[in-house]
């Protein structure tokens, strides 16, 4: 079973070493229990989805995935690591140069598997995301729910252990929000651990996610 | 390695390759003009020190001038039999010849005295010449020669390529005509040439030529010819390396288009590294995508350079880079690997170093920082 455990984690800028965005943070996740964070803006949510993502290294503290300390582990190895999970930052990250359905494809391009099976998969993956009609379509011109719907579509090509969320609804309607939940629950369903992060007062209410928490002054806290 | 397997990867590399069309082509234009350009200049260089080679084998070991103080003078042909008393002299011979100019620029006008000659070169009639394998046949079929006199003649034949470069910007005169062209008085010759054996021997038998001699001479061996050669291609050597300076120049561009761009790609690989690219993956797409516009750029290039030195009517190129403006006899072909190389050297590596630059820098970084357009 998946499970995700903070050890003692604290971060702060280099430029500012007197303000901890995470302090001493003591805390464990599991697989079944899908978990929100909410918290203020500049709080130190997406930092703390960074770490967890091994996207970035926590000042000190540890960072243990099924035992193992990724936060120490060289970037080639974090790198690595990262094949298996999903990420969806807060920006979606797109190329821009690339159609969505190349976008898509990204995470898998550099896997073992023949192209016309990768194409398959994204294309799978388009169509429970109601982007079919804009598969071809480059990128940069996609409104921001689409380009939204598009990279969370990508962090879950992989089937991935792990799914690392920020902001993953800020510019759905109720129908993308549907989407994005049924998706979700897929992916809880074949045991993978969902961290989100949001200010989206509609996820709050969600029973999906079992933990509620909350970010202040650097330490996690349930509602 | 399983080419099915890599597919998808080398798919994203072309993608990625072709990312920006205008910029490609542009970096395609930019890599064939900087190899073409000292190319040419390399391989002219390769092929006269070739060409020299070639014409040198069938020189004589040594030439004996006779010189004043203002300068050459013509040698009695009576120092034949002094000179064949040499030992080790395989042949003695006297030679008329001389430099003239005509309507194509400076010639070689030359008699075809010699005893030991190849039979197919032929002797022209008094009156008539024959024209080298380089030089044009005008539709008068005439030809005037200026030097000490001027004197108009008739041409008889043309010479074709089996003659080669030997004789490439040579006129074939009957010796009377020489006589009279170069005014030299029946009994005199403009040289003597003398073969030996070996080259060594000939250079061990200047001292003895020069005090068998009733009068001052000059002699110049194979070597002294060589060392000519030798020198004037230092100097184009020099100048190719010259040549090499934009090249740099260009190279220099390339890599403050590259910092330019660093912060786009910072953001595209930073996405990459995200998405469970590492670092090595990376970097073998960005080497594949540098070599699928280096290679090709550097062989049309190459070949442009090849087209300049051995195309049929390029003149402009020896003209142009060595200042040449007379006559000159065709090129022999040399091998272009070596100048493949020595341009993949100078041109390809540093480009592909270029294009890994900010590769190297955001290896160890983290994505996120990467991301926020941070990084080293």
């Amino acid at each position: 079973m998946n499970h995700i455990e903070l050890k003692s984690l604290s971060f702060h800028r280099e430029e500012h070493p007197n303000h901890k965005l995470l302090d001493q943070i003591d805390r464990s996740f599991s697989a079944q229990s899908p978990v929100l964070i909410s918290g203020e803006t500049g709080s130190g949510k997406t930092t703390l989805m960074q770490i967890l993502a091994a996207m970035r290294r926590p000042v000190s503290g540890e960072c243990l995935v099924n035992g193992e300390d990724v936060s120490r582990w060289s970037s080639g190895f974090r790198d690595d690591w990262r094949k298996s999970i999903g990420i969806l930052p807060q920006s979606p990250l797109l190329m821009d140069h690339l159609t969505v359905l190349e976008n898509i494809m990204l995470p898998l391009l550099n896997q073992k598997g023949s192209l016309a099976s990768i194409v398959d998969r994204a294309e799978q993956v388009i169509g429970h995301f109601n982007l079919k009609h804009r598969q071809h379509l480059h990128a940069k011109k996609l409104s921001g729910g689409e380009a939204q719907r598009v990279g969370f579509a990508r962090a879950t090509i992989v089937k991935p252990n792990f799914l690392f969320l920020d902001e993953p609804t800020a510019h759905q309607d109720r129908k993308g929000l549907d989407l994005i939940m049924d998706s979700l629950q897929e992916q809880k369903g074949v045991g993978c651990m969902i961290i989100a992060v949001s200010h989206d007062e509609r996820l709050k209410e969600m029973p999906f996610f079992e933990h509620n928490l909350e970010l202040t002054e650097g330490k996690l806290k349930e509602r | 390695m399983n080419l099915s397997h890599q597919k998808p990867f080398i798919f994203f590399t072309l993608k990625e390759t072709f990312r920006s069309a205008s910029q490609t082509w542009a970096t395609i234009l930019t890599l064939v003009v900087m190899t073409a350009f000292p190319g040419t200049l390399l391989l002219l260089t390769s092929a006269i020190e070739t060409t020299a080679e070639r014409l040198l084998e069938r020189a004589p070991s040594i030439v004996v001038r006779q010189v004043s103080t203002y300068g050459w003078k013509p040698m009695p042909v009576s120092a034949v039999q002094l000179l064949e008393e040499i030992p080790g002299a395989l042949s003695v011979e006297p030679r008329v010849w001389g430099l003239c100019s005509s309507d194509f620029g400076a010639v070689t006008a030359m008699t075809n005295l010699s005893q030991t000659s190849p039979d197919s070169i032929p002797k022209p009639k008094a009156g008539e010449a024959i024209m080298g394998p380089g030089l044009p046949i005008p539709e008068s079929q005439t030809i005037i020669l200026h030097a000490e006199k001027t004197i108009p003649l008739s041409i008889s034949r043309s010479l074709d390529n089996t003659f080669s470069t030997f004789l490439s910007a040579c006129v074939l005169i009957h010796e009377d005509d020489a006589r009279e062209l170069f005014t030299l008085p029946i009994g005199t010759c403009s040289d003597i040439s003398m073969t030996f054996f070996h080259d060594t021997e000939a250079v061990a038998a200047i001292p003895e030529i020069i005090a068998k001699l009733p009068f001052p001479v000059q002699v110049s061996t194979k070597q002294d010819t060589l060392k000519l050669y030798s020198g004037n291609l230092a100097k184009w050597g020099g100048l190719s390396m010259m040549l090499l300076i934009p090249s740099l120049l260009a190279m220099f561009f390339f890599l403050w288009t590259q910092r330019k761009m660093m912060k786009m790609e910072k953001r595209n690989i930073g996405i990459l590294k995200m998405l469970g690219w590492t670092t090595i993956e990376i970097t073998w797409s960005q080497i594949l995508r540098s070599l699928l516009i280096g290679i090709p750029s550097c062989l049309i290039g190459c070949s442009l350079a090849y087209f300049m030195v051995y195309g049929p009517n390029m003149t402009w190129p020896a003209r142009f880079f060595l200042g040449w403006s007379d006559t000159y006899p065709s090129f022999n072909l040399v091998p272009i690997w070596r100048i493949l190389f020595e341009l993949g050297g100078f041109i390809i590596v540093p480009y592909i170093a270029s294009q890994l630059f900010p590769l190297f820098r955001s290896a160890t970084t983290d994505p996120a920082k990467l991301l926020e357009g941070g990084g080293q």
